[in-house]
């Protein structure tokens, strides 16, 4: 069974003790049936009632993080029974409690139970974030309104005790920073104040009710694109979204090239780290103005981004992730500043980073893994992040392995003729007729060049019509002629080779698809599909057995399923069951500002995942080799 | 089925990449009283020296010399041994090694294949070789030629650190050496101090023979 978070470790919570005991007897179970919602699940005992119901997107109010003293997670045991808790006295009246009335962040499940949920009488508190995910908001930046006694000679209490005390269940430590402004704020807002908390930390005093105030960021930090989203963590609602190239690409465009850069120049790692600062700030500052958000009102910042993106970003020396045996610093990253970072947001927030696998399994791929919850279904997934370097992960609820593919720069259309990135005026769908091509081109505009997806397309329609046969090869004008007259006239010779002409004439304007083209798919294809081959094959169970495929990162959203599954990049499988998951690395690093439970989930993961190496294997190579042909009908 | 067929059939096979069919060719022409010599010169070497011929001209690409390469391979695991009994002769040694800190052989390993195919014999040190390993291969093989491959820009400066160990140990006089990998240029290789560079494994074969034949002339 795979260790996973059912809550955050709490000091005072008997939770923790009791979920090690559950993964050791993984059959202890116990059903859990939540009204009105109708909905049951089967979790292992000890777990509390809030977590069981939050991990399966049941609403239950809370603003305290599940600490048990705000009081609002309020439910009813109908059938079966738990426990009284000293905090439960305080929160109900006798009457209650016998009625079975209990708050759920404190109530442990140790048998199977009926529970009453009632409606939620604030706003929404769930979000729907990820694949599908319901994540239920208990983000790590809490805020607590205070009203407080003012000081006397009889209460002569320092002015951070009196706001402690306020705060008992929360915090355990204090930033230095806060004593710096505090006797002022308390003073000039007559000790009416909110105190802001991340984790168990105080980070900010500010004067009045702010509490429907918060924000976070989520960013997306990858070697070409960088996304930042501004969440609402009081709605769990994103307010703002901004993207723009990460400004490292003048050092080139992979992970390599920017290693390399570090490893010729010996100024070039404080360039690209500044870059990096610079790239994730701007995007912070337009989100903010475009959602009219102060910079000090975002608390907390989290970071999905590959190994070397993130080492590069904290200023750490990324040559070992270069050259093999391809070491990472570290897996899991300590909490920083922001500041230290280079977002200018609130001085005292925090940047959670995504933790990696390995060099080639980053944080990014952490963030889609726990965004598409791939380890909590039972049924057979794979995960395929398509780009130059390929990731994929396959989990079967038992086990999660992953592994690397060096796909190379086809599918970003690089190494293409006509390739381009998906812009305007790029041939994104092709279809071929008897006698014609359609396209679709990206904003309808005269086609100038194919993108990933388009390629994809062209070289599956083109082996459907057998102008390609099996082994990739253009097939001679004859034998064109007779299988496709009508599409026979496109095959031309150009002075490059040949090609097949999708838009224009082949003399001047023309979008062709030349044999290179075609050849430089197969190689990415190839890498990719030996990978997840390789990762069946571990795991001991065979293409057909798979349930899903998740294709994750733009690419993947745009990627006809049908030709993917035709030209063999994915699992011959139904259609249907190849999803675009889109940009979860995105997506992950939402729900770790949205859940600390989650976020704590990324650090799970990386536990539970195991990494194939797939140049460690004798029979890549042979493998590789036979995965260049398309895949016969 | 004639030698004749054997062999005919056993160069078109190679040509289109068809592995089982050369195993099950190469076994029959044994079977056949055919010598190993035979079907390595007058079928396998042909084949693929039409393959890198295509190569050339643009008309086969990478793929398709992966896969006859990987056909080829097989016969010629099947031949060495019994060639080695033989005592054919070879064109000259030839020691491969993808350098340290990278783990890419799929490109080295089809120069490998073309240089076998090419009558070279080919001492293959895998991949991650540290200089020692260079060195000690040096020493124990005596080559007319070393070949380090590198596919990664953070793999390539291993390219200076090889040559200047095998300075170092004074073995560099009268050594070939070849440089080769995607990232790899002209440029790149003259500045590290290699005598050799070639883009693909085909042109690759052709500059390690004209070096040897430059070096051997004189």
């Amino acid at each position: 069974m795979l260790p996973r978070p059912f809550g955050e470790p709490r000091n005072c919570s008997p939770s923790n003790a009791v979920t090690e005991v559950s993964e050791q007897e993984p059959a202890v179970r116990i059903d859990l049936s939540f009204e009105p919602a109708g909905k049951q699940v089967r979790v292992p005992t000890g777990v509390t009632v809030f977590d069981a119901a939050s991990w399966n997107g049941i609403a239950i109010d809370s603003t305290c993080g599940g600490h048990g003293t705000c009081r609002k997670c309020k439910i009813q045991v109908l059938d079966g029974s738990v426990p009284v808790g000293r905090l439960d006295t305080r929160a109900f009246e006798p009457d209650q409690l016998r009625e079975g009335w209990r708050l759920a962040c404190i109530a442990n499940a140790t048998e199977s139970l009926r529970i009453h949920v009632p409606p939620l009488t604030t706003r929404p508190k769930a979000s729907t974030v990820g694949v599908g995910r319901q994540v239920i908001l208990r983000p790590s930046v809490v805020k607590r309104h205070l009203v407080m006694s003012e000081p006397s000679l009889s209460d002569q209490r320092s002015d951070l005790r009196r706001v402690l005390d306020e705060l008992t269940d929360v915090t355990t430590r204090v930033d230095p920073a806060v004593l710096r402004g505090l006797p002022r704020t308390l003073r000039e807002a007559n000790f009416d104040v909110t105190a802001v908390v991340a984790d168990d930390r105080l980070i900010g005093i500010e004067p009045g009710d702010t509490t429907d105030r918060s924000f976070g960021v989520a960013i997306d930090l990858g070697t070409t694109t960088v996304v930042a989203t501004l969440m609402d963590l009081t709605t769990g609602t994103p307010v703002a979204v901004a993207s723009i190239l990460n400004k490292q690409q003048p050092f080139g465009a992979d992970v390599i090239s920017r290693i390399s850069a570090t490893m010729l120049d010996p100024l070039a790692l404080e360039r690209l780290r500044d870059l990096a600062h610079q790239t994730m700030d701007e995007l912070v500052e337009s989100t903010c103005t475009e959602a009219g958000v102060q910079r000090c009102e975002v608390y907390d910042v989290a970071i999905a981004g590959n190994a070397t993106m993130a080492q590069i970003a904290l200023g750490i020396d990324p040559e070992p992730l270069g050259v093999a045996p391809f070491i990472p610093v570290t897996n899991a990253f300590p909490t920083v500043l922001a500041t230290e970072v280079g977002i200018t947001v609130h001085p005292q927030a925090r940047a959670f980073l995504f933790p990696s696998l390995g060099a080639y399994v980053g944080g990014d791929i952490i963030a889609g893994a726990l965004a598409s919850g791939m380890d909590r279904d039972k049924r057979l997934r794979l995960f395929i992040d398509i780009g130059t370097n390929c990731e994929i992960i396959l989990a079967d609820g038992e086990q999660l392995v992953a592994t690397a593919a060096p796909a190379g720069p086809a599918f970003e259309a690089a190494s293409i003729a006509c390739g381009m990135r998906a812009a305007a005026g790029a041939i994104e769908a092709v279809s071929l007729t008897e006698n014609d091509v359609v396209l679709q081109v990206i904003e309808d505009a005269e086609p100038v060049g194919i993108c990933g997806s388009g390629l994809v397309d062209a070289v599956a329609e083109l082996a459907r019509v057998g102008l390609l046969d099996s082994s990739g090869r253009y097939v001679d004008d004859e034998r064109a002629a007779e299988i496709a007259p009508g599409l026979a006239c496109r095959l031309v010779e150009l002075e490059t080779g040949r090609a097949f002409l999708l838009a224009g004439a082949p003399d001047g304007g023309g979008v062709f698809l030349s044999q290179r083209d075609v050849r430089e798919l197969q190689f990415a294809k190839a890498a990719i599909s030996t990978g997840w081959k390789l990762l069946l094959a571990e795991v001991g169970v065979v293409e057909a057995d798979v349930q899903q495929v998740l294709l994750a990162g733009s690419f993947g959203t745009y990627l006809s399923a049908r030709n993917a599954i035709r030209i063999g990049l994915v699992p011959k499988i139904p259609a249907l069951r190849v999803v675009s998951a889109g940009n979860v690395a995105g997506e992950g690093a939402k729900m770790a500002l949205l859940s600390g439970p989650e976020r704590h989930g990324a650090s799970a993961l990386i536990e539970s995942i195991s990494y194939v190496e797939l140049s460690d294997r004798p029979d890549f190579n042979d493998l590789f080799v036979d995965e260049l042909a398309f895949p016969q009908r | 089925m004639t030698p004749d067929d054997v062999l005919k059939e056993l160069y078109d096979e190679t040509l289109v990449g068809n592995a089982p069919a050369v195993l099950d060719l190469t076994n029959r022409g044994l079977e056949l009283g055919m010598t190993p010599e035979e079907i390595l010169f007058e079928a396998l070497i042909p084949s693929l020296e039409e393959v890198g011929a295509r190569f050339e001209r643009g008309d086969f690409f990478v793929p398709e010399m992966l896969i006859s390469g990987k056909a080829m391979s097989g016969a010629l695991d099947v031949l060495r041994p019994l060639l080695a009994q033989t005592g054919v002769e070879t064109v000259g040694t030839y020691v491969m090694g993808t350098v340290k800190g990278d783990v890419h052989d799929i490109g080295k390993n089809l120069v490998n294949i073309m240089l076998e195919g090419a009558g070279f014999h080919v001492i293959d040190l895998g991949v991650q070789c540290p200089p020692e390993k260079f060195i000690a291969a040096i020493e124990e093989h005596k080559p007319d030629i070393v070949g380090m491959s590198a596919f990664l820009t953070t793999t390539m400066p291993m390219f200076k650190a090889n040559i200047n160990a095998i300075e170092k140990a004074g073995l560099r006089d009268g050594l070939i050496i070849m440089v080769g990998g995607a990232p790899v240029t002209q440029e790149y290789a003259d500045a590290v101090g290699a005598d050799g560079y070639a883009a693909d494994a085909a042109t690759a074969v052709r500059r390690a023979k004209e070096l040897l034949a430059v070096k051997r002339g004189h």
